[in-house]
Parts: C-alpha cells; structure tokens; sequence
C-alpha cells in the first residue's frame, strides 16, 4: 500500500470572479511528504493560483470559484477553514513586505504560533529554531525594515518554518529581489530541499536557480490545464522542445546547449545549470566556431559601436553648454543623446545625503544603455536625475539638448519621457485613451490633431481594444505599454525606465524588452534601470555599472560582461556569462555572454502574436500574484 | 514628512522604575484625563486650565521620560504658544459682548486708528489659548508615554476588542511609512507628466485627490495581500491567541486612573471656591 | 458579525492613506490655527473623509467605525493629540453610522452622506463654540464661522465621494463592496468572500459563479 498523498488535487478549475475562464483548468496532481515540486506554465496559466487553492485561501478568502477537490493531510479545503489548514501548510507571497504584519523579528516569527494558541514556550523555542536556520536570529529584536529584500524574505520563510508544516508553499519567493537577495533565498531553500523534512511546491520563473533543488515538475499550458508531470530531469532535459513550443522558458544553460546542438555540438545530455552547461562544454574536444560579431540579434542596425561614435562625439562636445542645439524639427537622428559631467545628487532635498557622486556619462543617440548595481548603488537616482524627475545641479546634464535642471516639466516631457517603476503610479484620467490625450494637451496639441495621434499610439502599442478601459483594468503587460505610450507620446527621442521587470516574469519581461528593442531600433534612445543581468546581456547595447554612488565603468555589454566589472560591482554575472568564464578549454568562448552571440539557433519561448502576454491575464488573478 | 521618520513599533529601553507613567495600562492614561478634558471644554477663565496645565506639566516632568527636545517644548515653547495664541484669540473678541466688569474692561493695550485693543480682549484670547493647552497637555500624559502597539494591545487585553481588530491596527502601522514613500512616488510620477500647476488650494486639492486615487487602489491592493499572508498564518484561528506582551491592568492602575478624578475634582472645586473660576474675576497666572 | 480579514485590511488602509495625504491639510491648519483660529473651521470637514470614502467604497455596516478606530489608533504615533484623536474619530463616526442605520445600511444614495454631514456638523459645533470660546467673538465672524464650517463639511463628502467614486473604477475593490444600484444595495452577501465562493462581482459577471 502506499502511503496517502499529503497533498492531492483532483479536477481542480479554478475561476476568479469577474474572469472569463478558468485557470488551473482540471489540474490533478498528488504531492508526497518530501517532495519538491516545481509549477511552471507560461503567463496566465494559473500557477500562482493554483497556490493559493493548495491552502484553501482560494475557495475561502478569495472571490473565486473552485471546482473539483483540493485535499490537505486528508482534509477537504472546500470545508476546512484556513486556520486549521494552517496546520498542514505554510505560504511564502511574492512581495516581502505584504507579509510582515509586525514590528519586529521575534514577534513576526511568533505571529503564526501565538494564532494557534500555542503555549508560550513552544512558541519560544520555535522561534528560535526557525530565525537560526535562516541566519536571523541574532537580529530577532530589529524592525523587518532594516533588513535588505533577500533578508525580508528570508524572514518570512522562518515564519513558515515555525508553523511545523508538512507543506510548504513558496509562490515566486524570488521575484521581487535583486541578485543578492536571490542566492541568500536559494541558499535557504537548497537547504530545505535536501533535510527532506518538508514538501516543497514552489511557482517560480528563475529557473537557472530553482532546478537544482527540484525533484519533480509539473507544467501547466496556456489555458490552465496540466500538461506534464515528472522527475525534473526527464522534463527540462527530455522534453525542452515541447516546453519552448508551450510558452515555457527554460533555464539559460539548457538554451544555450540546445542552440549549440543545432549548430552540431553533440552534447548528450541537455544541462540545466551553468555548472554543468560548462562541464559539457568542457567535455568536447571542439566547439562549433562562433559567429562574427555584427550577428547581435537585439541591435543589427550597428556593425561596431566604436565605428558609431565618432560623428556624434565631436558635435557633442561643442554642443554642452552652448544652449539648446539647433536641428531640423523633423530631424530623427541625431537626437537624444545625453551627456552628463561631474554629477553629484542629494536624496531628500538640500540637506539630504549625496547618493551619487562625480558621474561623467556620454549616452549616444540610439544607444540602449542598462545602469546596473547592487540595491543603494544610486542607479534610479541618477536615472531620475537625467531625466529631471528628482532636481539635480544646474549645468551637469545635458539631455536632447536641454539642461533638467533648468528646463520646466512640459518641455522637458518633450525630450524625455520616464517611465516608474508601477504604471499605475502614472495614470490620471479615467480611460487609455484619456491617458494618451491628456500628454498632448498639456502640451498644447490643437483639438484636431490630437485624435490622431492618440490613435496612432493606441494602434502601434496594440491597445486599440482597450481605448475606453479604466487603465487600472487594463493587464500588466497593456499597462506598461500604455504607460511607455505617454512617455513618448510628446514627441521625446529618449525613453527612461526605472525597474520596468521588476516582480514581473521571463515572459512578461522579454514582451516589454521586445517593445523597448523595437522603439530603439525606431532610433529612440533607452535608458533603463535594472538588476536582471541576462536581459541586460540579451538587450542592451551598453551597460553602465554603479557601486557606491559612483559610476565604476560603462561599455558595450558584451565587454561589461565579460570583463570583471560586475563582479566588483557586487554583482553576479548572468547565467551563460558565469558557464563561459570557467571553460577550462575553449578560452575564445570566455566573452560569451549573451544567446545572440551563439552559433545556431533554438526558437525562444517568444511570443507568438506581437502582444501576447496579455490573453490569458485575469485582473484579479494578476492582482494576487 | 519627518513624521514618517518615526518607527511606531521601537521598544523604547525600559523606563526606570520611578517614572511611573511609563509602567502604568495606556488605558488608564487614556481614560484618566478623558472626563477632565470634557470638563476643560466648558470650563471658563484662564485660572481652571492654567491649574491643569501645571498639574499635567508635573505629572509629566515626574513621570515621564522626556528628551531635552521636548523638555525645551515643554517648558520653553508652550508659555510662548500660549502668550501668542492668546494674542491670536484675542484680537477676534468683541470687547462689547463681554461683561462691563470683565477684568482688565477698558485697559487698552495698543490702540490702532480707531481700533483698541484691550487688556480683556486679550485676557479671553489668554484664557481659550490656556484651555487648548491644558487639553493637549492632558493627552501627551498618554501620547509621550506609551506606544501605539501598546495601546492596540491594551484594547484587545482589557476592553475586549477582537484581537483581529485589533493586529489590523497592528499590522497598519507599518501602512504609514510605506504609503508616505509610495506617495512621494506618485508626486514624482505626476510632476513627470506635467500635471503640477497651478496654486492655490483649488489647485493643491485637484492635486492631492489626483494622488488619491493611484494612492488608495495600491494601499487597497496591498492590503488585500497582507490579508491573504495573515489568513495563511491562522489568522482568527480561534477566539483568542497566545500573547507574549501582556499589558495587565493592575492596582496601580485603578489608583492613578481614581486619584486623578479625585485630584482632579478637588483643583477643580478648589479653584472655584477660590473664586478665580469666573471670567469676571480670573486672574492671569500660571503659564 | 464576523469582517473577513481583507475587509479589516482595506478599512486599515483607507484610514493610514487618508492620515498620509491629510499631513500637508495638517501643517496648513496648524499654521492657519496660529493667526486666525476660527479659520479652523475650513479644515473641520478632514475628519470626516476617511469615513466617507470607507463606507462609499465598501457599503457595509460597521465600517465607518472600523476605519474610525484603525486609522485613529494608526495615527496616535504621529501627531500630538495621541490616543485622544480615537476618541474624537469614533464619536464621529458612530454619528455618520447611525444615519445610515436608520436606513438599514440598505440606502447609500449621495445625498444621505451630506445628511450625516450635517448631523455630524450639528453635533461638532457645540464643541467647536466651546473650544474657542466663540460667544465672544463679533457675529459677523460667529455667522462666517459656522458658513465655513457647514462648507468645509459638505466640501469634505463631495471629496469623499468623488474619491471613493473614482477608485471604485479602478476595480480595486470588487468582490469587497456590497453590491448596489441606484445607490440601494442590490443583494446583500453575508461576507465579501463566502466559504462557497460565489460573492457577485459585478451582475454581468456573476451568473455562471452562483
């Protein structure tokens, strides 16, 4: 006989109010105590509500529907309260701050405990346990403010650790972090993955560190049903086609082997981590030859980027401090370019304290730069600084021809257009169409021409559906398009994004970078703010690394990457930059960093309809991601 | 915004032992001073606040631990507050519509064209100045001594309130400083798109309601995950949880909460009996 | 009668954004209440709007109070008048309540939200009078007093309302708020998210859930 599942789900739809169609959509599955499941699926798919139906929050707290049966250490959850299924299994969210409810440490990890009346010393002692085995507890009497991400998010799986739980549910543990903060989780859960103590089912979309904890895979399709089931291996390394055509990403390293396979390298086992993506390199006597440089799949309009420099530079130079430059109106190039000297910015008006210091930066027209660094690094400062969204020194910035510094909002809104980090933080008016109109006629636009315009921008960004939606109800991926849309929709020849894929996932962040290569490649000049590193190597043209406050190095990407920057910087490199620099064997292969640069190619999990992202996103599903 | 600056939940290093307001239910605090401050609202004169606000000015400077700051404000900023307020309140009173035999009728202090005024104006101004402050001064007996934690844990422990009403509370004071960043964001995002014109209160209202709503939809959303992180941790489990921080109501409490009635009561009736308790008759000291 | 524990989280919310957007409404009164005291009375209506929003947004009995209570007790850390501001915000509120109370919390047309204004301005000014001693003053000032403090107050719930109206198209708050029409609510759920899961979003969307 074997032992009953501790978890089983059986014909589970799920349907949130409002929404046109169930995801999950008749998903079974049993989970035994130990077992460390990972759910993958594309976007939409359901993953993350799946996970809150796996401890009843989901028929019980939220407006959803649930069919079929979900049952917990043999309780019903249809019937069995959540404070009693709490007993079985604990939940880590996405956001670490939307889980701590108090002020410190030890009164956080107590929360669970004290609820179900357990006695005080029992209390006490798991406390204890729970805050040492993620390395907290030395801290217990500090406020979770004072802790970094990865440590907030350290603390709340102490806090599921202290509930004894059987099951632990971890929903995109990772999502919200910068790199640090990513390996301080995994190193947590590669822990709890292997004392076996626990069942683990875990939504993740960093796969190049999820695989190597997990046991078993289950894989949802598009519209929420349960397409495959099995060990990790068989499934990621056996089945990667049939994964890629299911809108499923993959694990860096596995693309990058299935790329070299196609070029005729005989790899015989499709790795997943870049450890052993560089062990089965390292294994072949030969590697296929790359390809010449210019084949740079994000930006082919450029051959060299020194070629590029020199017919701007010179102009530039004359150009700063000499006023607005004249140029034709209807000149696309070569404008928006930035040039920024001696640059210090205070945080917090004039007494605050200086956060970035002495930055010299050139960002020639039509380049796509990423500022990158650890958390404090001062890169959003200085992004906002260029782009006059915080004050900074008059005569230090020159951006499309103007000072911020010295240039009123309107007009600035003409030069450059800023994008937040959460859309909706930008939205005014009551409808998309609104939003788009509301740019032009704070500039001035005549009646007349305005209409036309914001349908051209409707059009070009696929929101033609959606002109008269409220644009809080609009899907993730159509807010940050719209919201891209009324930065740019004023005319400006360069675009800034703060974080614009934070807490979003490989496939929502590849759409907007998509978009972002598509407006660059338009000529428009993008600047952008991130800690994802590979799609910095996949995207950018040049990077710009941060540490301190001070700018450590700019360059092409392909030489950041390669070279020891980033990890002075504090960062980690990417996956497949991190494979390729420990080849023992192929050292022409240690400046590969990024997929483009591979020979042969392997159709990435991209999207099938221009704006794809989209279909299967249900508001309230999204909302509780 | 320096008010955000302020972490709600900070343990403040045990007070020692003989400042006594620190060691007693934040309820008694609270419940102490409420039916005097009721009084204080109807009360009439400079004499019966000016009373209160040394008694509450020695209950504080005994029994509470106070900064240098706060000590300056105490004793340096308040009689200063209370002199120009009273100025402030003073120049609005209508001489005619106080009694003939108010003090100081008819003593003009500054004479400006053909208005005056006088030494009654001010001394009503004075007193409505000395009434606000002693009403302040009695909730700082409660404000400067216990934590908002406290108090939430106070009103689930000894009135009853539902512990669930109560951690929310306790859970919402880490929404303040969240949603003060968060709207710093938003100001930032709307200046961006060129919506920060024009002044006036006109303008600044369309411009806070215009922050409102991006503000509160985010505030409601986070809200609702926090309400799913707490559910998920047996969140009203049961009728009532295990507690580590007991805020009992003791013996001291009951003697401080009835000793102040009755002190109260006694100045009270003192003062009037003194015969300083009418507008017609008081007199200026205290401060 | 139980509140779900969104319900208690959004109420929190509501009051700690108001207590965050009302501090500049704080410094300019207390700027104001230095040079011209009775010119309180223009901000009077402050206290009111969290309210307003709370039970135009959500619809239910007892959230007045509830947003009265948290964001009373969220906010004594932040401002001088400490625990007594509780006090003050759940008086106000178990005012505007029992307007709505007396309509069976069935009503939640506009114009019952000034009658609560109104109530509650009836009830606020004796207080205002005392506390600064109004009889003294001039009766031109006494008349402005009280035309300002009526304004500020119907001011306040047009603000209430229009804020609770516009986030309400954000759809933030579906499945949380009673559902109405015509201001008159339509069905009543027991709670915002029944065990069955079957709470009605909206009419159009709901007839396959139930």
């Amino acid at each position: 006989m074997t032992p009953a599942p501790l978890l089983r789900l059986d014909g589970v739809r799920i349907r949130h109010d409002g929404a046109d169609r169930a995801t999950p959509d008749g998903v079974s599955f049993d989970v035994a105590p130990g077992e460390v499941v990972l759910l993958l699926g594309p976007s939409g798919s359901g993953k993350s509500t799946l996970a809150l139906a796996l401890d009843g929050l989901i028929p019980h707290d939220v407006p959803a529907t649930l069919e079929g049966t979900v049952t917990l250490a043999g309780l019903d959850t249809r019937t069995t309260p959540v404070g009693a299924l709490s007993e079985h299994a604990a939940m880590v969210f996405q956001d670490p701050d939307a889980q701590i409810v108090t002020g410190t440490l030890l009164d956080e990890v107590c929360f669970a405990t004290e609820n179900q009346l357990l006695p005080l010393d029992e209390v006490l002692a798991r406390a204890q346990e729970s805050l040492t085995r993620v390395g907290l507890w030395e801290r217990r009497f500090d406020n979770p403010d004072t802790l970094s991400g990865g440590g907030r998010q350290r603390l709340a799986i102490a806090c599921a650790l202290a509930m004894r739980t059987p099951l632990l549910v971890l929903d995109e543990p990772t999502a919200n972090l910068d790199p640090a903060g990513i390996d301080e989780v995994y190193a947590v859960l590669g822990e709890l993955a292997t004392d076996g103590d626990h069942a683990i089912v875990l939504v993740e979309h960093n796969l190049d560190q999820a695989v190597g904890l997990v046991d078993r895979v289950v894989v949802l399709d598009a519209s929420g049903r349960l397409v495959l089931d099995g060990p990790v291996r068989e499934i990621l390394g056996g089945l990667a086609h049939d994964l890629l055509d299911l809108g499923v990403w993959l694990p860096v390293s596995t693309l990058a082997a299935m790329r070299l396979r196609e070029a005729g390298a005989p790899i015989p086992e499709l790795p997943l981590t870049p450890a052993e993506l560089t062990a089965a390199l390292d294994a072949l006597d030969s590697l296929p030859a790359l390809p010449a440089p210019a084949g740079r799949a994000a930006t082919p309009r450029r051959s060299s980027s020194e070629a590029y420099r020199d017919p701007v530079s010179d102009p530039a130079e004359s150009r700063y401090g000499a006023g607005a430059p004249t140029r034709p109106a209807d000149a696309v190039h070569p404008s928006g370019g930035v040039r920024v000297r001696g640059l210090d910015v205070k945080r917090g008006g004039k007494r605050g304290p200086t956060v970035v210091h002495g930055v010299d930066l050139d960002v020639e027209p039509g380049d796509f730069l990423a500022i990158v660094g650890v958390n404090g690094a001062g890169k959003s400062t200085l992004l906002q600084a260029i782009a006059g969204v915080i004050p900074a020194p008059k005569g230090r910035i020159l951006i499309d021809g103007l000072d911020p510094a010295t240039t009123d909002p309107r007009t600035l809104a003409r030069h450059v257009g800023f994008v937040f980090q959460n859309p909706e933080h930008q939205f005014i008016t009551h409808t998309a169409a609104e939003e788009l109109d509301h740019g032009l006629r704070i500039q001035g636009v005549p009646d007349d021409e305005r209409g036309a315009r914001v349908d051209a921008m409707l059009a070009r960004f696929g929101l033609e559906a959606h002109r008269e939606q409220h644009p809080f109800l609009l899907s993730g991926g159509q807010k940050r398009r719209l919201s891209v849309g009324t930065a740019l929709i004023a005319g400006a020849p360069v675009l800034a994004l703060d974080e614009p894929t934070f807490g979003q996932d490989r496939e929502r962040a590849t759409a907007l970078l998509d978009l972002l290569t598509a407006l660059n490649r338009g000529g428009t000049t993008v600047l952008v703010v991130t800690h994802d590193l590979q799609l910095v190597a996949d995207y950018a043209t040049h990077v710009a690394v941060m540490g301190g406050g001070r700018l450590l190095g700019v360059g092409p990407t392909e030489d950041v990457l390669a070279g020891a920057l980033i990890e002075e910087a504090g960062l980690r490199r990417p996956p497949l930059a991190r494979a390729t620099a420990a080849l023992g064997r192929h050292p022409e292969w240690h400046t590969v960093t990024r997929l483009a640069q591979l020979p042969g190619r392997v159709d990435e999990p991209h999207p099938p309809a221009e704006f794809p992202a989209d279909l299967a996103e249900a508001t309230a599903a999204e909302r509780l991601a | 915004m320096s008010a955000l600056a302020i972490d709600p939940y900070r343990e403040a290093a045990p007070a020692p032992e003989w400042r006594y307001l620190h060691h007693l239910n934040p309820l008694a605090k609270l419940f102490g001073p409420l039916p005097i401050m009721l009084l204080l609202l109807f009360s009439r004169g400079v004499a019966i606040p000016a009373a209160f606000v040394a008694l509450t000015l020695v209950l504080l400077l005994t029994g509470a631990r106070l900064s240098g700051r706060m000590l300056a404000l105490l004793l340096v900023g308040l009689p200063i507050a209370i002199a120009v307020l009273g100025v402030s309140f003073g120049i609005w009173v209508d001489p005619s519509r106080l009694p003939a035999d108010a003090l100081g009728a008819g003593i003009p202090l500054v004479t400006i064209g053909g208005w005056t005024f006088e030494l009654s104006a001010y001394l009503t101004g004075l007193a409505t100045a000395m009434r606000l402050a002693s009403l302040l001064l009695l909730s700082l007996i409660a404000g400067l001594t216990s934590t908002g934690p406290d108090l939430a844990r106070a009103m689930v422990q000894n009135l009853k309130v539902p512990y669930r009403v109560g951690y929310t509370a306790l859970a919402a004071y880490r929404f303040v400083p969240r949603f003060g960043h968060e709207l710093e964001v938003i100001r930032a995002a709307h200046r961006v798109r060129g919506t920060e014109r024009g002044r006036g209160p006109i303008a600044a209202t369309k411009r806070i309601l215009g922050y409102a709503v991006p503000l509160l939809a985010s505030a409601i959303r986070h809200a609702e995950r926090v309400a799913l992180a707490m559910d998920a941790r047996a969140f009203g489990a049961h009728p009532t949880r295990t507690e580590r921080h007991l805020v009992p109501w003791r013996v001291r409490d009951w003697v401080f909460v009835v000793g102040f009635w009755a002190v109260s009561v006694l100045l009270y009736w003192w003062v009037i009996q003194a015969g300083l308790g009418s507008l017609s008759d008081s007199r200026t000291g205290g401060g | 009668m139980k509140f779900p524990t969104r319900l208690l989280l959004t109420c929190a919310a509501i009051g700690a954004a108001a207590g965050v957007l009302l501090i500049p409404v704080n410094h300019f009164s207390a700027a104001i209440f230095g040079v011209f005291p009775p010119g309180f009375a223009a901000v009077a209506g402050i206290w009111l709007l969290p309210i307003v929003v709370a039970m135009a947004l959500l619809r239910r009995p007892g959230v007045g109070i509830l947003v009265a209570l948290i964001a009373g007790l969220v906010e004594t850390p932040f401002q001088p008048y400490g625990a007594s501001a509780i006090v003050t915000n759940l008086m106000i509120a178990v005012f505007i309540e029992i307007v709505f109370a007396l309509a069976l919390y069935r009503y939640w047309k506009p114009w019952l939200f000034y009658v609560a204004a109104l109530v509650f301005g009836a009830l606020y000014a004796p207080y205002a009078v005392a506390s600064i001693d109004l009889p003294n003053y001039g009766l031109g000032l006494q008349i402005t007093f009280f035309a300002v403090l009526l304004l500020s107050e119907v001011l306040a719930t047009w603000a209430g309302l229009s804020l609770a109206k516009r986030v309400e198209r954000t759809g933030v708050v579906r499945g949380l708020a009673a559902p109405v029409e015509n201001g008159r609510v339509v069905r009543a759920p027991k709670s915002p998210a029944p065990a069955t899961g079957t709470a009605a979003v909206d009419p159009d969307a709901a007839p396959e859930a139930s």
